[in-house]
């Protein structure tokens, strides 16, 4: 056992943070009162090489492995990136880029991943539908093939980076029949005949990341655009996509977390009431206590799925776990932020308010905890089969 | 980073934990129930070589480090919590700070011993105007012609009973030393057994000294260093008790799925039950979390690394998530769960004193709480 990471990494990692501090941390305040999409700092990450961060060289990443990439994303949350700015990445740069990358054929990653890379263009994924979520067998969105096309027609819900986005990952029903196995993934560029977005949804948090419905009307999609093999869509990309996304997604929210605590820490030194800071009252300390040890236990689940992935051994468990517990962590650590900042926490103008909403994405998105648990319940049991008569 | 063990470590932890399941669990109710000192399984877990493993090779042991530590305890206590207190209390406390911090004389007369199983050493730590509060000693030591006599009372002293070395801090003249004093010295009498809530075969009685002389290489450290050097075997026993918990959620856990997966309710077998499915899952990922973070913190303290806060922040989620997930076993359990002697009811019980023995929450809360407002 070892728990350290290299000299490389964390060199990076304090660069990342220096970086964000300096370019990124003094842009979020105005964009997130604004609720906009923050194009500024979105060209920063950019230029300073995180859109490209797990992909090769020859696409023009920087081909940093699993657990420094998530080393990145935390510092860049760690150093005052909005949740929102990150989330943007995550769908541009893991949910879209990744299948390419990892799915797709060279012509597509020439085409697509470079784009991504450079941030020329910004990537979405469709999954979720008005009706569907985690239910896959319920997608409604179809691909039918028609000569050198395939035609979709339905919807989907919830997409970051919708209303900016100009490539999206799409999954789409092409033989209903055959149940996963029926289903397939397209690269859908948003000038295709038959794209449009609908309006920009207003949301609780994340509120410097755009989100919005896909739809699609007899949208017109060439063959060379399917991602792997017919069918293969939902097996394949979920495979490939969840455990990154379970990993390097999710490490912003780390970043935040820490973040809070930070904060926190802080605003504790610095509040006086009854002729004392206020973190000389036990009341405080404890709190601050309990939010440590949920930071640092999130913290070595996220290090070691990356870990285990950046070896090569399936995560799948271990990826469902760092979910789980980061996400319902992240709850009780913003909660505990927002009490220590007390009446000013409440305000618009401190990061822990921003953080007590954002964070609650953690337990739905990708996912809700109790999908989480109903993954990891099936592979730590394994029931005996009722035994006739009773 | 690496999350894994070596092949021989694995190899060694398989070994304990076949000895553990066979041998040992079978027989952790009667050590509860009969408030007795689990000595047949230290002796077994000797000849396995469990008290040797973290000793230096130079004294007789393999010397592996804190990390694989604390997965062996955790081992044997998700067999039996009390045997896992109790030879841990010993390895990790006694041993650990003995090697750390006294003469090479002293070293050479105990780590063998120790290493071997022979003899099984007890921290006592508290008395009874003071438990965490460490800069308090009412116990004296008075130097006397190259020897030390010792007066006093120390209470709740795990090992007591049994103990072949007892690690005492004491008051010599403005400031705290330690000693460790061999048991069968004239002047040391132990006192019965508590009769405790949990963890009762890692037996707890009062220690009274009285005109108690030992030599003075039983000094441990310098003299009136004694505070730094109890800290460290805090440090060491809060790893231990931790891995104590683990342990119990471990064992909370098998108990919970195998009783899920067989019994049936309503014709589906209880597993198939999404708040009893839930349930356990959250005993699984818990404890998960609260393994890795007493990995790390073991791993950290071998490595000698400011890690005293680090270690009680493991020790607060270990010993608050076995309280919760002992709750949750019983709750899968019902009605078998809560009869006495079973062991859903037994780790219930055990598990609570993990959060109390070391120092309790509040403590564990108020180290890692100074140490963050201090960075």
């Amino acid at each position: 056992m070892e728990f350290t990471i290299t000299d490389e990494q964390s060199a990076f990692r304090k660069s990342v943070l220096n970086f964000s501090k300096k370019e990124i941390e003094p842009m979020m305040e105005e964009y997130e009162k604004k609720s906009e999409f923050c194009r500024p700092a979105w060209n920063k990450l950019a230029e300073f090489g995180i859109m490209g961060l797990p992909f090769p060289e020859e696409y023009g990443g920087a081909g940093a492995g699993v657990l420094t990439t998530c080393l990145g994303m935390e510092a860049l949350a760690e150093g005052g990136a909005s949740e929102g700015l990150t989330l943007s990445w995550g769908a541009h740069s893991i949910l879209c880029g990744i299948p390419i990358w990892l799915l797709g054929t060279e012509e597509q990653r020439q085409k697509y991943l470079t784009k991504l890379i450079s941030a020329e263009w910004i990537g979405g994924f469709g999954l979720t539908e008005p009706n569907a979520g985690s239910d896959a067998a319920s997608l409604k969105t179809t691909a039918v093939k028609k000569g050198d096309k395939y035609i979709l027609n339905g919807s989907k819900m919830f997409i970051t980076n919708g209303p900016i986005g100009n490539v999206f990952v799409v999954i789409a029903v092409t033989n209903k029949d055959a149940g996963h196995f029926g289903i397939s993934a397209f690269i859908v560029e948003s000038e295709f005949p038959g794209f449009s977005v609908g309006k920009e949804l207003d949301k609780m948090g994340h509120r410097t990341s755009t989100t919005s419905e896909l739809i699609f009307e007899d949208c017109e999609v060439p063959a060379e655009n399917l991602i792997g093999q017919e069918g293969m869509g939902f097996v394949m990309v979920g495979k490939t996509t969840l455990e990154w996304e379970r990993t390097c997604l999710l490490a912003a929210g780390i970043g935040s977390i820490q973040h809070a605590l930070d904060e926190s820490v802080r605003y504790s030194q610095e509040r006086h009431q009854f002729n004392r800071p206020i973190c000389k009252f036990p009341a405080i300390q404890h709190k601050l206590a309990d939010m440590k040890m949920l930071v640092e236990g999130s913290r070595m689940a996220l290090y070691r799925a990356a870990w285990m992935k950046d070896q090569g051994i399936p995560a799948m468990l271990e990826a469902s776990i760092c979910k789980l517990f980061m996400s319902e962590s992240g709850l009780k650590i913003c909660d505990n932020a927002v009490q220590i900042h007390g009446g000013y926490g409440y305000m618009r103008e401190y990061p822990v308010e921003r953080h007590y909403r954002d964070t609650k994405l953690g337990t739905i998105g990708a996912g809700t905890s109790e999908v989480q648990r109903q993954i990891i319940s099936k592979m730590i049991l394994n029931p005996k089969k009722a035994k006739g008569g009773k | 980073m690496d999350f894994k063990l070596n092949a021989q470590q694995e190899e060694f932890l398989k070994k304990i934990k076949k000895v553990c399941m066979e041998e040992i669990a079978p027989g952790a109710s009667e050590i509860d129930s009969g408030n007795k000192f689990p000595s047949e399984n230290l002796s077994r877990l000797a000849s396995e070589g469990l008290q040797a493993s973290m000793i230096a090779g130079e004294f007789g042991g393999a010397g592996n480090d804190l990390a694989l530590g604390v997965h062996a305890i955790e081992v044997v206590s998700r067999a039996c919590p009390s045997t896992g207190m109790a030879v841990g209390t010993s390895m990790f406390c006694i041993g650990k700070t003995i090697e750390t911090h006294a003469t090479a004389e002293l070293k050479k007369d105990i780590l063998p011993e120790l290493a071997k199983g022979s003899i099984i050493g007890a921290p006592a730590v508290s008395e009874k105007e003071s438990g965490s509060d460490i800069s308090y000693a009412g116990t004296t030591a008075e130097k006397k012609n190259g020897a030390y006599i010792i007066n006093g009372t120390k209470i709740c002293v795990i090992n007591a009973t049994e103990s072949g070395i007892i690690l005492v801090p004491a008051k010599t003249g403005d400031s705290i030393s330690l000693f460790c004093v061999d048991s069968k010295t004239p002047g040391v009498k132990t006192g019965d057994p508590y009769k405790t809530l949990g963890l009762r075969g890692a037996c707890a009685c009062d220690v009274i000294f009285d005109n108690c002389e030992i030599p003075e290489k039983c000094l441990v450290g310098a003299e009136g260093e004694g505070m730094k050097i109890i800290n460290d075997a805090l440090d060491f026993l809060r790893l231990c008790i931790a891995a104590v918990a683990n342990g119990i959620s471990g064992a909370a856990f098998d108990i919970s799925k195998d009783f899920s997966e067989n019994e049936q309710a309503f014709g589906k077998p209880l597993a198939t039950r999404q708040p009893i499915a839930f349930r356990i899952t959250d005993i699984f990922v818990e404890t998960d979390i609260a393994r890795m973070l007493t990995y790390q913190a073991a791993w950290k303290k071998s490595q000698n690394m400011n890690s005293a806060s680090f270690i009680a922040l493991s020790k607060l989620c270990a010993s608050e998530t076995a309280v919760r997930n002992t709750n949750r076993a019983i709750n899968v359990l019902g009605g078998a769960g809560i009869v006495q002697n079973c062991a859903a009811e037994r780790l219930y019980r055990d598990a609570k004193l993990t959060e109390v023995l070391g120092g309790d929450s509040d403590l564990m809360r108020g180290i890692v709480a100074e140490d963050l407002l201090d960075e």
